[in-house]
């Protein structure tokens, strides 16, 4: 066994809460405005659905295996050398993704927050954080998560109350413009933008495997949630060409407050609350990608690869992307499909074979 | 030349942190996976110090995967 520690079910919920706003808080609302225009929030919606619906899937295939991880029984399922290649090239896009997270990082505080400041200088930073957390071990991480939850509730809150006055309901009209398919086209994006399926490495950790399903619902529920009012907060007070025109428009929704020209400039706050919540997301990858890769390694230790990976990651956020234009054309467009692979296909293979074999063994004992 | 010697610093710091311990422990293989990954950064961080090309992996995904997307983004998006 290589992680000795235990979360609690509420700890695994806090987890995917956060995993869940991570970065989409931030990147979703303009995402949703520039494809599904006005009705970006039905097809958050719609991607909820579906992301709940893979969620009963990811725990249908975990509830076979409660005491292992996806790469575990990736290989208990497909055999040793074929397991260990989907192993792999499944963290073949941990490891891409938490590139790209890295990434983001880098670019918002570049662009927003820190101009002047070199964006390696950014993300080494933030990695060399993200690394200490992972050292330390999911339950050090899952109980920083718990403390800090109800920051990022309450400046959540804090900034949706003081947007209400400034609602205008005529922005989200027309419903359903163009009928469903940019709706349909919106809720694919958002849906891949989750990537719900890493938390399948965490759940043999929690103390109750079986009960994991609940904590992965409520937490994808609530986070959901949050982006979803983002998402409309977002046409109602910017209006849609605003949002499409503003790359990370929350943030920019953020500098709309202002209370009696006495309360302004509160925007740091939504770059505090996402800051956290994109902590735990990118923690939550890495310490899936070092535990993943050393089970499948059958290293003694996964945190001997943390360093090392981390030295990796740093690279491969700063060539990623040549520039914004390469990413606005990749980020929805393609790495929704890339992602399908990983969050659908794979899984849901697996489960096939998985339920084909125990079949066949039933009718062979009988 | 002082990002060069930032690289260095950096992987002497992960190799005090992580390889007195293996080694005392006896982990060889842990140890040659250690060896292999960092000398693969470093290699990849040196490759972008001196400006040679290195293929990147988006592209690549974007060489597969990228007529599907087109396809899938024309048509949902609706008209206009």
């Amino acid at each position: 066994m290589l992680e000795k520690g235990k979360i609690s079910h509420r700890q695994l919920t806090v987890l995917s809460l956060l995993y869940t706003i991570g970065t989409s808080i931030l990147i979703v609302p303009s995402i949703m405005s520039v494809f599904s225009r006005q009705d970006g929030w039905i097809a958050c919606l719609v991607g909820v659905v579906a992301d709940i619906t893979i969620i009963f899937i990811y725990s249908a295939l975990s509830s076979r295996y409660p005491k292992l991880s996806f790469v575990e029984y990736s290989e208990k399922i497909l055999g040793k050398w074929l397991g260990k290649a989907v192993s792999l090239f499944f963290m073949s896009f941990i490891f891409l993704l938490s590139a790209f997270l890295l990434r983001v990082v880098g670019n918002f505080m570049t662009t927003h927050i820190m101009p002047n400041t070199p964006i390696e200088v950014t993300i080494i930073l933030f990695i060399l954080v993200v690394i200490y957390a992972v050292r330390l071990g999911l339950e050090t991480t899952a109980r920083a998560g718990e403390i800090f939850l109800p920051f990022v509730i309450v400046l959540f809150l804090f900034l949706t109350v003081f947007l209400l006055p400034q609602i205008k309901i005529d922005r989200i009209e027309p419903f359903l413009e163009e009928g469903f398919k940019p709706v349909i086209l919106g809720a694919f994006y958002y849906f891949n933008l989750q990537e719900q399926v890493i938390l399948l490495m965490l759940v043999p950790y929690s103390n109750r495997p079986d009960k994991a399903r609940n904590a992965l619902l409520v937490g994808t529920s609530i986070g959901s949630l949050i982006i979803i009012v983002t998402v409309l907060l977002s046409t109602l007070v910017l209006g849609t060409e605003f949002t499409q025109r503003n790359m990370y428009a929350s943030y920019t929704l953020a500098k709309q407050i202002s209370v009696g020209n006495f309360l302004q400039r509160v925007e740091a706050m939504l770059a505090i609350l996402w800051l956290i919540t994109i902590f735990f997301k990118t923690a939550v990858c890495m310490y899936a990608l070092s535990l993943g890769t050393a089970q499948t390694l059958q290293l003694k230790d996964y945190r001997t690869l943390t360093l090392p990976f981390g030295l990796l990651l740093v690279f491969l956020s700063l060539i990623v992307y040549d520039n914004i234009v390469s990413f606005i054309s990749f980020t929805p467009k393609v790495f929704s499909l890339y992602a399908t692979i990983f969050m659908v296909i794979i899984p849901v293979l697996l489960l096939s074979i998985d339920t084909l074999r125990a079949s066949l063994k039933k009718e062979q004992s009988s | 030349m002082l990002k060069y010697l930032g690289l260095l610093l950096a992987s002497a710091i992960m190799i005090l942190i992580e390889v007195p311990s293996l080694w005392k422990r006896k982990r060889i293989w842990d140890l040659w996976v250690f060896s292999t990954l960092l000398f693969f950064g470093i290699v990849l961080v040196m490759m972008r110090f001196l400006n040679l090309h290195i293929p990147n992996p988006v592209n690549g995904i974007n060489e597969v995967l990228g007529p599907l997307a087109e396809a899938v983004f024309q048509n949902l998006k609706g008209g206009n």
